[in-house]
């Protein structure tokens, strides 16, 4: 297993590389000069030349690449054009609260999810099921910011449950105020949660109808331990891998909901980057975010190889 | 990237064969009626909003500033004393032509690298593509259509090729394994036996056999673009104003969520409506 898991992060360099090449050429492969992009079509060549060198944009596309991944690999990203900070600096502020934002996501959509999509995979068809039905496709057809802003009229404005300034994010830690992650989270565990119930729903019909429940029952062991012992947990383990494998659909989530809502995460960092024309924050926020999946995908997978003792790793 | 896919009851259908049976199964099932009633509509709505919108989009009218559903304004009225119910049936145009113009240019794109990467497999060519798609499929997608649009610039057109970026691995794979299974099957032998040349043998004889699956994931990869375009317009990436876009419409009106609701949630009705009709029509096609 540890062959395994060692060959496993050894793959993972090659795609992180590539990724990076891709984040790389989507700034430099496209036609037009960035340097006339950031300051305008009537800005002057003198500027347009300063700022090219600025950004070494005179360089041949080899050398800028080169370069580009050596101070990559040193952990330096270039420097914000508007805040005049290392890229890196504003990553390792922002960081945190893009993971607390996303944990708790993950955690709602879990306390959502697993209850309900158990239950509407052991009782199909009941009003668990319609339940699961619901949710999900209101996950699948609605955007995410549509979510956001129909739970922000609720709470707000016709329940009266939270005040607007209560849930207004002022950059604080999740446990420090904790109700200025709660209606984000839940916005976003929505789109998780509906597809989540689905695979257990079907994992847990599959488990439900197996011989060895069957045995469990016909020992006279009570319905409800055989749901929870046996039944559950053994659709965990692919709910858990299905949850990570959504990581990416998580982050696209984080960039409209950290705008919605103000969190200056790292999905605010490239929606502020790109209206600012900041060139270097974006590229390096996109890279960041994801050397993030990459990386949750590596311990998904080596999670996966530590729990079910069944699969051999080639 | 996950396609949109309405979750489903397990109800089987019984198989069939001939196309006026297979029709009419079709419409047996009460939510593909729904799904096609739906997309119809909106497609309707969408050509025709020239004649059927009962304002023009942009016009204005200061002494209506956010007047409230009536007769005259069925959606009510923005800040800008414009009717909300013109501006969203001609947001139609651009949520539709972007996400139908993106899934079918992620179609072709990916059908044609799924192609070469199969055909040549295992050759460097396929290694490239392959391992250039599989980078595209770990970048967040949403976060990859924002990056390109803004390198490309803010615009429609430009929204539409972000979009079918993040849709074109999806096909190149799906495309390139049926590739895999049909290359070495006699009659693309017998072609090459023939004397054709690879275009020939590529497009003539493998192409056909394995466009169906690429397709179906066409049909359903519809709504999740309609979704990805609205995120697009909402962070002001999409179509520019003074051009009604859905997503803009919420974003652009998001202080009056308390004063004047439907400014927000009839647009986003609208949304909601077209994936959920053009998703079943997906589905119930893909069930056949």
């Amino acid at each position: 297993m540890v062959q395994y898991l060692v060959r496993r992060i050894l793959l993972s360099i090659p795609t992180a590389l590539l990724v990076a090449t891709i984040v790389f050429s989507l700034v430099h492969l496209v036609p037009g000069n960035p340097a006339v992009v950031i300051l305008g079509v009537q800005a002057s060549p003198q500027d347009v030349r300063t700022l090219d060198q600025q950004l070494h944009l005179n360089l041949p596309l080899w050398r800028q690449y080169i370069d580009w991944l050596g101070q990559l690999m040193q952990g330096n990203l270039g420097s914000s054009m508007i805040f005049k900070e290392p890229v890196t600096a504003l990553l390792v502020q922002s960081l945190p609260r893009t993971v607390e934002l996303s944990l708790v996501a993950l955690v709602l959509a879990g306390a959502i999810g697993i209850p309900i999509g158990v239950l509407a995979g052991y009782r199909p068809h009941s009003i668990w099921d319609r339940l699961s039905l619901g949710l999900s496709t209101m996950g699948v057809v609605l955007p995410g910011f549509v979510i956001a802003l129909l739970f922000i009229y609720l709470f707000t404005y016709k329940l009266h449950w939270l005040a607007i300034a209560g849930i207004a994010h002022t950059g604080t830690a999740v446990w420090v105020n904790p109700l200025a992650y709660s209606v984000p989270g839940l916005t976003l565990a929505i789109g998780l949660a509906g597809p989540l119930m689905r695979v257990l729903r079907g994992e847990v019909m599959a488990v439900a109808s197996s011989d060895y429940t069957r045995t469990m029952r016909m020992m006279g062991i009570s319905e409800r331990r055989v749901l929870w012992k046996w039944v559950f947990k053994n659709a965990l383990i692919p709910a858990i891998t299905f949850l990570g494998t959504q990581l990416g659909l998580l982050m696209g989530g984080v960039v409209i909901i950290e705008n919605i809502f103000s969190i200056p995460g790292m999905g605010n960092l490239i929606v502020t980057g790109i209206f600012n024309k900041d060139y270097p924050v974006v590229q390096g926020a996109v890279l960041a975010m994801a050397f993030m999946v990459i990386v949750v995908n590596l311990l998904v997978d080596a999670m996966y190889a530590v729990i079910d003792p069944r699969i051999s790793y080639r | 990237m996950a396609t949109a896919r309405l979750p489903q009851s397990d109800e089987t259908h019984n198989a069939g064969y001939g196309p006026q049976r297979a029709v009419r199964q079709f419409f047996h099932r009460p939510m593909n009626v729904v799904g096609v009633v739906l997309t119809v509509g909106i497609l309707t709505l969408g050509l025709g909003a020239r004649w059927i919108a009962p304002y023009q989009p942009d016009a204005a009218n200061f002494s209506l500033s956010l007047a409230l559903p009536s007769i005259h304004h069925w959606l009510g009225t923005d800040a800008l004393g414009r009717d909300v119910l013109s501006r969203i049936i001609y947001g139609t145009n651009s949520s539709l032509l972007a996400s139908f113009g993106a899934v079918l240019l992620a179609f072709v794109g990916g059908s044609v690298i799924g192609l070469v990467a199969g055909y040549w497999h295992n050759s460097l060519i396929d290694e490239i593509l392959m391992r250039i798609m599989d980078a595209i499929l770990v970048l967040p997608p949403l976060v990859l259509a924002v990056a390109l649009t803004f390198v490309l610039g803010p615009g429609l057109a430009n929204a539409v090729v972000a979009i079918a970026v993040i849709f074109s691995p999806q096909f190149a794979r799906v495309v390139r394994s049926k590739v895999l299974t049909v290359r070495t099957l006699p009659f693309v032998e017998a072609a090459r036996a023939a004397g054709s040349g690879h275009g020939r043998i590529l497009f003539r004889h493998v192409l056909p056999s394995v466009v169906q699956p690429a397709i179906a994931l066409a049909t359903l990869n519809i709504g999740s673009a309609i979704i990805v375009q609205a995120s697009l317009a909402y962070l002001g990436l999409g179509l520019q104003p003074p051009n009604p876009s859905w997503g803009f419409m919420v974003s652009s009106n998001i202080n009056y969520l308390s004063q004047a609701p439907w400014l927000i949630f009839g647009p986003s009705i609208a949304i909601a409506l077209s994936v959920f009709g053009i998703t079943l029509v997906g589905q119930g096609l893909q069930g056949q």
